[in-house]
């Protein structure tokens, strides 16, 4: 793995704490849904630490470049981020549908004097 | 003998140019002996007058207090029908479409025991004054043939939005119903967990006023969205 493209994670891994941490600080992003982005950082700390290991890793699935493999690890864990956040997003929107039905269902029912 | 109570649920998205005509049809109607009629307005976060209409005239009314589509209003009907015990609930459409005339068509088999849900259908004796355009025929008879080989189901008309639905349906239908373009569905929806559906002729008219939600961008979503999630409802365990 060159030189340069671990620099380049390095860098980018320390954008990414950086982001991280400071939208926590700001209350922006709560702590538990970070922790798969700070997870993310590390790994590529590890990769630009560790190059043996991604060489050993591009053995193992037979692709020929670590870069590629890099990549190809980037789009996968892009692709899981954002179904989870679709799961997440189709859960809230059930959440939100019966939010609104239950208050709206309380608020004809006090209209109507059924709760006192 | 105690009267049977039966609710019609009355969704309403901006509506104002329907609403007091659909109420006073409903108003004007007389039920038959066995049992006692109310109706239920859902304002589904309307942005036009019809909220303000149904707090004026004092319709009783559920106003949502944010737009939830067609789904999300018919179920806060079923959740309605269910906290206040009624033995049945009817879908009647608040743009003034459905006859009320047609009304004990759907409701009697439902009464009596015969079935759980019953649909109303404007292509069983084709005496409907309104059969919608020849495109959405050609949709319609397409979800029909759908509906009959992936569940056996024989309806004519799956995308109707009167029905008729028991106490148990209701319930089922409060619990889950799908969220847009949810009438052919929740049919299969119905017929996985076992319930009986069934349809009868009624007479539906063409819109009064305002326009159809569902334009020919919608309609081909419609058509994949609809298709994809019978075929889901279909693959989950019966029961």
């Amino acid at each position: 793995m060159s030189f340069y493209l671990r620099a380049e994670m390095l860098f980018l891994a320390g954008v990414v704490f950086l982001i991280v941490l400071r939208a926590i600080r700001k209350g922006k992003l709560l702590v538990r849904f970070s922790l798969v982005w700070l997870f993310v950082a590390t790994g590529m700390v590890f990769a630009a630490t560790c190059p043996a290991a991604v060489d050993w890793m591009c053995d193992v699935v037979h692709i020929e470049k670590a870069s590629n493999l890099i990549y190809l690890l980037g789009v996968l864990t892009l692709l899981g981020l954002s179904f989870q956040q679709t799961l997440l997003l189709s859960k809230q929107s059930d959440q939100i549908k019966r939010l609104t039905q239950s208050m709206s269902l309380d608020q004809a029912a006090e209209e109507k004097g059924e709760v006192q | 003998m105690t009267k049977k109570r039966v609710l019609l649920i009355v969704p309403a998205f901006n509506e104002e140019q329907n609403i007091e005509k659909t109420i006073g049809q409903i108003k004007a109607y007389q039920p038959r002996d066995d049992y006692t009629l109310d109706y239920i307005v859902i304002d589904d976060g309307s942005t036009d007058g019809t909220g303000e209409i149904c707090r004026r005239k004092g319709y009783p009314c559920v106003h949502l207090v944010q737009n939830l589509g067609i789904g999300g209003a018919v179920q806060t009907g079923y959740l309605y029908a269910v906290r206040h015990q009624y033995d049945a609930a009817v879908q009647f459409d608040g743009d003034g479409q459905h006859d009320i005339q047609s009304l004990d068509a759907i409701l009697r088999p439902v009464l009596e025991g015969e079935t759980d849900l019953c649909v109303g259908s404007r292509f069983l004796d084709r005496t409907s004054q309104f059969q919608s355009t020849a495109l959405r025929q050609v949709g319609i008879r397409y979800l029909s043939l759908l509906l009959r080989v992936l569940t056996g189901l024989h309806v004519s008309d799956p995308t109707s939005g009167y029905r008729a639905a028991s106490r148990a349906a209701a319930t089922c239908f409060a619990q889950q119903y799908p969220v847009d373009y949810p009438e052919p569905e929740s049919l299969a929806l119905l017929e996985k967990k076992g319930f009986r559906v069934s349809e009868a002729p009624v007479n539906m008219f063409p819109r009064g006023g305002g326009n159809s939600s569902i334009g020919w961008k919608q309609s081909i979503y419609y058509m994949i969205k609809v298709t994809l999630a019978i075929m889901c409802v279909c693959m989950q365990k019966k029961g």
